[in-house]
């Protein structure tokens, strides 16, 4: 969960006017976050802890630009997206698309293994979902991510994103209905390599 | 405000994707930055790199300008030291005395030459006159007496 907002921005405040100490704590306190921010943007770990101190090292060079008493998560997410945005770029210029099991891969470093047949097929299709948001536009992904994978509320999305908040909500809404028609897609035509006829 | 609060009508249409993204969500909070984000560890690598870089080139300075100044040095020394077959070839010339006369000069004219220094005489004391140059004569084996004399 994101940290108090209030506590931190306190901090920021104190950062701003000069307090180096005061933007240590901001970033121990906020640094989960950011990471788990890039993770939910389909970045691998490397990378995410990169973009979390890209992220931070922005926000101190912005520090003295910051208005006292705003909302600090807000601000770090929109920093964080746009480095996030970048070393996407990056990493799709090189290697061509982005490997679509990196947000997957999160499930294998949390998960315990089990031996049911029902767990391993929830898992397959818990991957087959991660493996289809990082296939969506790159728009409809970063509002997935932050509304689902990270449970920011709409404000805060429209924030991070740099857009309306009814944009985000029709975003949402084209982009779940994409990730659905995929996946029933997919599971037809895997029905039909197992050779069961669709019912 | 969290994400499943404003839930609108359509988003319960995928329930099933919702429930699936909750799960990948609660993987992704499992995960936490390694460590301390901050104070930055690449611009303090940067600064590591650029220290090193500048004692790199400095000392290179210093190698340079020490060899440099060392040059005129060496060219001394190598002149000092001559090859042997030169100082053999210097050496008899080195060792015969200043005053020595060459022994394959022979006067045809010989003789003793005195030498004496002019002066000068000064009336005595109350005495008018001036003072008169006393110019000695030479006497050398060029002069008339002795042209007389032989």
């Amino acid at each position: 969960m994101p940290p108090d907002n209030v506590d931190i921005s306190n901090l920021m405040d104190r950062a701003s006017s000069g307090d180096d100490g005061a933007f240590g704590e901001l970033s121990l306190v906020s640094q989960d976050e950011l990471l788990r921010f890039a993770l939910a943007h389909g970045l691998s770990f490397a990378d995410s802890a990169e973009a979390t101190q890209e992220a931070l090292l922005r926000a101190y060079r912005a520090r003295r630009r910051w208005r006292a008493g705003s909302s600090v998560m807000p601000w770090l997410y929109a920093i964080a997206m746009n480095v996030v945005r970048e070393i996407d770029r990056k990493r799709r210029r090189e290697a061509g698309s982005m490997d679509p099991n990196l947000l997957a891969g999160v499930l294998e470093a949390s998960s315990t293994p089990t031996d049911s047949s029902e767990a391993e097929t929830h898992t397959a299709r818990l991957r087959q979902l991660a493996a289809a948001i990082q296939t969506l536009p790159p728009r409809q992904r970063e509002a997935v991510a932050c509304r689902f994978l990270r449970r920011m509320s709409e404000r805060d999305t429209a924030a991070a994103m740099g857009c309306a908040e009814g944009t985000v909500k029709a975003t949402v809404h084209t982009a779940l209905k994409g990730l659905r028609d995929k996946l029933k897609q997919e599971e037809s035509s895997s029905q039909v390599e197992h050779g069961r006829p669709r019912r | 405000m969290d994400a499943r609060d404003d839930k609108t009508q359509p988003d319960r249409q995928f329930t099933d994707l919702l429930d699936g993204m909750d799960v990948l969500a609660d993987a992704i909070d499992h995960r936490a930055y390694p460590g301390r984000a901050w104070p930055l560890r690449r611009p303090v690598r940067r600064l590591v790199l650029r220290v090193l870089a500048g004692a790199a080139a400095a000392a290179v300075i210093v190698i340079g300008v020490v060899l440099w100044s060392n040059k005129p040095h060496r060219d001394t020394q190598r002149l000092e030291s001559t090859p042997q077959i030169t100082q053999v070839a210097s050496r008899p010339v080195q060792s015969q005395p200043l005053w020595c006369v060459p022994y394959e000069v022979d006067p045809s004219i010989s003789g003793h030459v005195t030498l004496e220094i002019p002066s000068i005489t000064m009336p005595p004391e109350g005495e008018p006159g001036g003072l008169w140059w006393n110019i000695p004569t030479i006497s050398s084996p060029f002069s008339p007496e002795w042209s007389n004399a032989s």
